[in-house]
């Protein structure tokens, strides 16, 4: 399983039981493939940068999942053959860095000469 | 200063003589501007962040060069992708020229 969330543009005047709808079409569909969903944020009609099918505004939707690349695929394809769906756009989430990355590059690398060089020997450059 | 000699790997991996170079090219004090990504590590670059990647972008909506901003080639490639797809999803115009 791999986590992935997809954004997607709902047309700007479809009501708001249709939009409800089809954010529920969407968690069955990512549920019903077993995949897991995490958050399906809805952020509300907001300005397009540039006109999509003439509308100069569109409702944004956020769903982010883990699952299959299968679910991904056949969410596509249902938002490709949906008609209140302007754009949509399915990236691989980032991955959530490890605790160890936050350590500052210098420390780690003090850290591990500090190691190498305690019993003796070997040490490279 | 450190630069000159090239020798100081701790500053990008330029070759030795390209520094000459762009010593003579430019005289005056140069700084080399530092990757914000690379000194702030706890910074992610998102797509879905207008407000960080649009002052990467210049006014008519193109791509800033690393050499203007000081990205790494990294952080860089990183940005371009993630522009590029706000491009695709409207957050970010493509051009803001009017027609």
């Amino acid at each position: 399983m791999q986590r992935y969330e997809t954004l997607f543009i709902l047309h700007p005047d479809i009501p708001e039981a249709q939009v409800r709808e089809t954010l529920d079409r969407v968690r069955r569909l990512i549920e019903g493939m077993e995949g897991q969903v995490t958050e399906i944020q809805e952020w509300g009609i907001r300005d397009l940068a540039y006109p999509i099918n003439k509308q100069r505004r569109g409702t944004y939707v956020l769903a982010q999942y883990s699952a299959g690349p299968d679910v991904v695929k056949e969410l596509e394809r249902t938002l490709k053959l949906a008609d209140d769906v302007l754009r949509f756009i399915s990236v691989r989430a980032p991955q959530p860095r490890k605790a160890n990355r936050r350590a500052p590059r210098r420390q780690r690398l003090a850290a591990t000469t500090e190691e190498s060089s305690a019993p003796g020997a070997e040490q490279g450059s | 200063m450190a630069m000159r000699g090239g020798r100081d790997s701790s500053k990008r991996g330029r070759p030795g003589a390209s520094d000459d170079k762009g010593a003579f090219r430019r005289r005056g004090a140069v700084r080399r501007k530092v990757c914000r990504f690379c000194a702030d590590r706890d910074s992610v670059i998102d797509y879905k962040d207008t407000r960080a990647l649009s002052s990467f972008v210049t006014e008519r909506g193109k791509l800033v060069p690393s050499r203007i901003t000081g990205n790494c080639a990294k952080h860089q490639r990183e940005l371009t992708t993630a522009i590029k797809r706000a491009r695709a999803v409207a957050l970010l115009p493509f051009s803001t020229v009017s027609a």
